[in-house]
């Protein structure tokens, strides 16, 4: 192991799904199993020998093969996932688990055991997790049900251990690794962050396409790189990203190209509200369904939309963001609708906001440039005003532009 | 012969004016109960107005239909006119009892409390079938603040309405995950927009679990408290019981009337099927005069069947319709019976829950609401894991004996289109012939009615290899009629 890991190291971990760390895990006769959502517990895909890989399909050049089944008009990353699927990139999966988050992935997920992907692989599956869209001590439950389902599926087919210990040692091993990416998250809120937002993008995503326990090093030691760091200074605005799941960290970039710095992303694969611990000391599969469903900030669940617009706006103060990206991915009819109460909820409360509708890959850089350089000069454009307004006042207020009384 | 056709023709057209002669008293009634209410809901909700041309609609659904077929239909309307009138009087005289209510979500419980349901997607629903350009501004509206146009347009009509203060005010909000993601999310904002009280059930993906029942059950139980507690509402057990008794009247009609339309030649085929069951199933608490309508409507069929009178002329086809069909075009069904001798003998609306619901205690009747509205048409379509699509296709294809599958592929409707890949595959397997027309539910500017007719007519050109019953029906200018 290198002694000194820059971002770079994540960076190739990214490029395509079996990256050095799960070939490596392969040689050892590990098994990855692939996941669509973060309404799947990882701890529970990783017990024994199994380790979690979200399922990723940058890199797909088009969907045409997937088109014919998914039709156009679902979202790019279904079909995106389902197109890598068809063309075998997920061959070395050992099992596919889905939520079933919305009907894009529920139709996508559906389709692996429709066209029988990997049926020739012994011991892979595909499994539908039923996620309930509200909580309660009974859906908590039913979810938890059917996170036992899951598991007894493990068990069969890998013989892997799935006791409540195991589930419980799996679940501590799990916060060690997210305390470790949280404090990692925390240097955003500097005002000269130590880590810019692609970086941080990258190293989020990489996160979840390896072994959790092959990357703890490497991210100590990056952690340790980065304290070392003077940190990022120059930059026009600080922005948070908020939206849609992204997984491709040339969003941020493009972003952070235009003069912006990406302080927090509070997106599906991004760190916020991703990275907080699971409770542990009770009945560990209750403890994870009742975590998962109490931080899913995704709008398929029905009655947090209050909850998601407070939550934005904390983390927008807490961060010390100057706008909000507000990403939606095309055909996302969630996301659609989600935009119509939180942009006027965030005009209300003062936020600059601008949305922009975008592909799963990296498309439309032009017209996605153009509109992030304006965004960017109406938030200085905003300052300067603010600026001129307050020594208005001073002015004023001492006396010098005639309006001011005895 | 010529006297027969002579006596059939004055006949139907006898018909055609009682009904509309009717359904104009119904409507002058209602006028003329409360005009100044009538007229002042009229500024309050513009798209009353398009209600008011709701006989056009009929006489769309009858034309060129002859005897039984075309009776069936006017009958329909005649108590859907009347129907609809004693809806608006309740939203525009009983707001503190009015509940706004999501569409697949079925009345029983509501009206047992004491409580007006009102279905909030109604104009969106209603006014496209009356006039095609009827909801384009409101589906404008809501485009201009934001909601992207690949959004099904019934949810984006009805967002419009919402944001155009367009929907009757209530004293609490009963939404559901059901039937699509579009239709959930679209609740955030009526709750934003009204401030009222809301309550959400959730149907479980895995709904044909016995454990869901139980889910559900509670679920049910939880929106009772809610009413109880937000409303004047309160839970009369035994009106339950009543309303779910006249439900089971219903249901035993339509068993039978199932079992009818599995004959040759089918008695009533097409919209004279769908839109009593879509009505009478759906829209209020099943009532007397719904029962006694589809009553009629049944003997009409029997006739029929006894007679073993086809319900069309030169029938050639029996077709299963999957899908709604176009708000915009509802009388499409029309049009393929006089062009192509195509008779919709099922389709997905109809092929709904067709259990009894059982009175014999409280518990048991939530337990059997709970089932019939997680296995109710559509939600369980369009919801929960492929069989429930694709298994109801081929069990109605087989029961009915049909010999063409017809999908109206709602390019809005993301859970359905994402399903049309496989079931093309399945249909070449079981070489059976599959027309699939692309269509926006409620907005004829995305596929003109000429469109779908176009798809229609080169799919049975090319495909299928046939001759139009009427060529001078294969195209029609009608992209800017009601």
């Amino acid at each position: 192991m290198q002694e000194n890991i820059t971002i770079s190291f994540f960076n190739n971990l990214i490029k395509e799904p079996v990256n050095s760390l799960v070939q490596k895990a392969l040689d050892e006769g590990r098994v990855p199993l692939g996941y669509s959502c973060s309404l799947i517990p990882e701890p529970l895909l990783s017990l024994g020998k199994l380790f979690p890989v979200r399922l990723y399909a940058q890199g797909v050049s088009g969907t045409q093969i997937a088109d014919n089944y998914l039709s156009s008009v679902l979202c790019s990353f279904s079909r995106s996932i389902l197109e890598l699927a068809i063309l075998n990139g997920f061959d070395f999966l050992g099992g596919a688990i889905f939520a079933a988050s919305c009907d894009h992935i529920r139709r996508s997920g559906q389709h692996f055991e429709l066209l029988g992907i990997n049926k020739n692989k012994p011991g892979f599956f595909s499994f539908m997790v039923d996620t309930p869209r509200k909580v309660s001590a009974s859906h908590v439950a039913w979810l938890a049900r059917d996170y036992r389902k899951l598991a007894e599926k493990l068990a069969e087919n890998y013989g892997v251990d799935t006791s409540d210990s195991a589930l419980s040692t799996a679940i501590k091993e799990h916060n060690t690794f997210i305390m470790l990416l949280k404090s990692i998250g925390g240097l955003r809120k500097e005002d000269r962050p130590l880590i810019s937002g692609t970086d941080f993008h990258k190293l989020m995503v990489a996160s979840r396409l390896a072994p959790k326990d092959m990357l703890l090093e490497p991210i100590k030691k990056y952690l340790v790189h980065l304290k070392k760091q003077d940190g990022v200074g120059m930059y026009r605005a600080r922005i948070m990203v908020v939206g849609s799941q992204c997984d491709n960290p040339a969003y941020t970039e493009l972003i952070e190209a235009q003069g912006a710095l990406v302080v927090a992303d509070r997106y599906c694969w991004g760190s916020l509200p991703g990275l907080e611990p699971i409770p542990e000391g009770r009945d560990p599969y209750i403890a994870l369904a009742s975590h998962y469903l109490n931080m899913c900030a995704c709008p398929r669940m029905m009655e947090k939309y209050k909850e998601r617009i407070d939550q934005t706006i904390t983390y927008y103060n807490e961060y010390k963001a100057d706008g909000i990206v507000l990403e939606t991915m095309k055909f996302c009819d969630l996301w659609g609708y989600e935009v119509l109460t939180m942009v006027e909820a965030l005009r209300k409360a003062d936020i600059p906001v601008v949305r922009v509708e975008r592909e799963y890959p990296l498309t439309g850089q032009g017209q996605l440039r153009t509109r992030i350089q304006a965004f960017i000069e109406s938030i200085e454009g905003r300052r300067d005003l603010q600026k001129v307004s307050m020594s208005t006042r001073k002015r004023r207020d001492a006396g010098y532009d005639g309006t001011a009384t005895a | 012969m010529m006297e027969l056709l002579r006596r059939e023709k004055m006949r139907d057209a006898w018909i055609s004016y009682k009904y509309w002669a009717i359904n104009w008293m119904n409507i002058n009634r209602f006028f003329l109960s409360m005009p100044i209410t009538v007229l002042k809901g009229m500024f309050r909700y513009p798209w009353m107005y398009d209600l008011l041309k709701t006989n056009a609609l009929a006489l769309r659904h009858a034309e060129g239909r002859t005897g039984r077929q075309q009776e069936a239909i006017l009958l329909y309307f005649s108590m859907a006119v009347k129907d609809v009138n004693d809806m608006l009087t309740d939203a525009l005289v009983n707001t503190e009892r009015l509940v706004l209510t999501e569409d697949m979500l079925p009345p029983e419980i509501i009206c047992a409390m004491g409580l007006i349901p009102w279905t909030v997607e109604i104009p969106g629903i209603l006014i496209p079938m009356m006039d095609q350009h009827a909801a384009d501004k409101y589906m404008d509206r809501s485009q201009n603040e934001g909601l992207p146009g690949d959004t099904c347009s019934l949810p984006r009509a009805t967002m419009g309405t919402i944001l155009e203060g367009h929907v009757p005010d209530g004293v609490a909000i009963l939404s559901t995950n059901m039937p699509c993601d579009g239709g959930m999310a679209s609740y955030a904002k009526l709750q934003e927009v009204t401030g009222l009280p809301t309550y959400r059930l959730d149907v479980p993906y895995n709904f044909r679990d016995d454990d869901a029942i139980d889910l559900f059950v509670e679920d049910l139980k939880g929106m009772i408290s809610f009413l109880e507690e937000n409303t004047p509402g309160w839970m009369d057990w035994d009106k339950l019981r009543r309303n779910c008794e006249n439900y089971n009247r219903l249901n035993k009609i339509e068993m039978e009337r199932f079992d009818l339309l599995t004959a040759d030649p089918p008695p009533l085929v097409g919209d004279s099927v769908t839109l009593p069951h879509w009505y009478c199933f759906n829209a209020r608490p099943v009532t007397m005069e719904f029962i006694e309508t589809y009553q009629r409507i049944f003997e009409l069929m029997k006739a029929n069947y006894d007679e073993g009178k086809p319900a069309i002329r030169n029938q050639r086809y029996r077709a299963l319709l999957w899908n709604p069909m176009p708000s915009v075009y509802t009388h499409v069904e029309n049009w393929m019976e006089r062009t192509w001798g195509i008779g919709i003998v099922m389709d997905m609306l109809t092929y709904g829950y067709t259990d009894s619901l059982d009175t014999s205690s409280n518990d048991a009747m939530l337990r059997s609401l709970a089932k019939r509205y997680m296995w109710g048409t559509m939600a369980r379509h369009t919801r929960g894991p492929v069989s429930n699509f694709l298994d109801d296709i081929w069990g109605a294809y087989a029961k009915f004996k049909c010999d063409m599958i017809i999908m109206a592929a709602h390019v809005g409707c993301k859970s359905t289109m994402g399903m049309l890949g496989v079931l093309r595959e399945e249909c070449r397997k079981r070489k059976i012939p599959l027309l699939v027309f692309e269509y926006e539910l409620m907005d004829s500017r995305v596929c003109s009615r000429q469109g779908i007719r176009d798809q229609i007519n080169n799919f049975m050109k090319n495909v299928m290899k046939a001759e139009p019953s009427d060529p001078g029906l294969l195209v029609i200018d009608d992209t800017m009629a009601w």
